[in-house]
């Protein structure tokens, strides 16, 4: 009987050598390092549930100094409550409401999040390193403009995708993709990103 | 705010939704009269008299309880509210880690003031913000390097990289982990 993992898998060994677990433990922590922290939400969630609790609190302990005192005003909430049926269309769209927001936060405390931030490799298995989308967004557009005969580039950068656009004012403008491709593409390589974006590059020529 | 409030945002997040969600799906389920065995008539009222009968009947501990219920309810939101602010900075750094031989502690901030200077010395980096967060024993560098316009990040990293191990160096803790964010300024 043969316990462990099979010695055939190459994928396995690969992730079983020292070298290799410490990689992906470490391109891992990268990637939670820079998961976005939901804190609006977290903050709003936070602030709507005080208040309310608090403000059901307050309203307790003065109706029960005051009998008529009212702050949610209860005797209209009693009111509503005992004159409306669970299939009265105001019910309905409250409770599709309460689904549609519970079903939302739900997504976004499983959902890991788009960051802002793009993981780089380190060399150096203590340190984790990240770009924001934007600073890498301005590196690779500069990489651009510094080819001869681009006049000006703007981009954009999500996750797995870089998108650069050059504009030339070159009557002739062949070649010049290819070019503006090679220019961006060192870059992009030389920072070596955990997960290496997918280029694509356009040049727009100018109209005079 | 750091990754423990993170996972807290998440869990806290998680339940809210799941509360909000079952009640809503209730009230759509039995309004729809999709089960009406099992949830009751979608003709009836939402309060009916029988609740309010039981309420009336029982109203000294009902209400004390509800209050009690809504308070604890409220504490928790305020405290998850608070901990947003949490940055777990720590005020001291353990020089000495090998505790048989006594402790020397430093202030964390002269060890993060050294650093921001080291950095923002550099041609690459306009501004540097480090924070130490985690124990006084087992710290974790938080940086945050604003890059100079035309500032390669690939030269910056390397800076950033030699200037940790200067820092290392000098805390004699080689497996300080850091955590390193680079951007760039906000204008154009």
């Amino acid at each position: 009987v043969t316990t462990g993992s099979d010695p055939y898998d190459t994928r396995q060994d690969q992730v079983a050598t020292p070298d290799g677990r410490r990689a992906l433990a470490h391109s891992k922590a990268a990637v939670r390092a820079f998961r976005p922290r939901r804190l609006l939400p977290a903050v709003l969630a936070a602030v709507v549930i005080a208040a309310v609790t608090a403000l059901a609190v307050l309203d307790i302990v003065a109706a029960h100094a005051d009998q008529s005192a009212e702050i949610l005003s209860a005797s209209s909430m009693r009111h509503f409550g005992t004159t409306t049926r669970w299939d009265d269309p105001a019910v309905l769209a409250i409770g599709s409401a309460a689904c549609a927001l519970g079903l939302a936060l739900v997504f976004l405390a499983a959902w890991p999040g788009r960051s802002r931030i793009l993981p780089i490799t380190s060399a150096d298995d203590h340190t984790v390193t990240g770009i924001t989308r934007r600073g890498l967004r301005r590196y690779l557009v500069d990489a651009a403009t510094a080819v001869d005969g681009i006049d000006d580039a703007s981009g954009h950068v999500s996750r797995r995708r870089a998108r650069i656009v050059a504009d030339s004012s070159l009557r002739d403008a062949r070649g010049l993709r290819s070019q503006v491709t090679d220019a961006v593409a060192a870059r992009h390589d030389g920072l070596a990103l955990l997960r290496p974006l997918q280029l694509r590059v356009t040049v727009r020529k100018r109209k005079d | 705010v750091n990754r423990r409030t993170a996972r807290g945002n998440r869990i806290g997040l998680a339940l809210a939704g799941a509360v909000l969600f079952v009640a809503g799906a209730y009230a759509l389920a039995r309004g729809l009269d999709w089960n009406s065995g099992a949830l009751g008539r979608a003709a009836s009222q939402l309060i009916t008299p029988g609740m309010r009968h039981f309420v009336t009947t029982h109203a000294a501990w009902f209400w004390s309880v509800t209050a009690i219920v809504c308070a604890i309810l409220a504490l928790l939101a305020l405290r998850w509210l608070l901990v947003q602010a949490r940055t777990e900075a720590i005020g001291t750094f353990s020089l000495e880690r090998d505790k048989r031989r006594g402790t020397t502690r430093l202030p964390a901030d002269a060890v993060t003031d050294a650093f921001e200077d080291d950095l923002q010395a550099s041609l690459y980096i306009q501004q540097a913000s480090a924070v130490l967060v985690g124990s006084a024993d087992n710290p974790h560098l938080m940086l945050i390097a604003t890059l100079r316009t035309g500032a390669d990040p690939t030269d910056a990293i390397e800076r950033i990289g030699q200037a940790l191990s200067r820092l290392r160096t000098v805390l004699e803790h080689q497996t300080l982990k850091a955590t390193v964010r680079l951007r760039t300024t906000s204008n154009s």
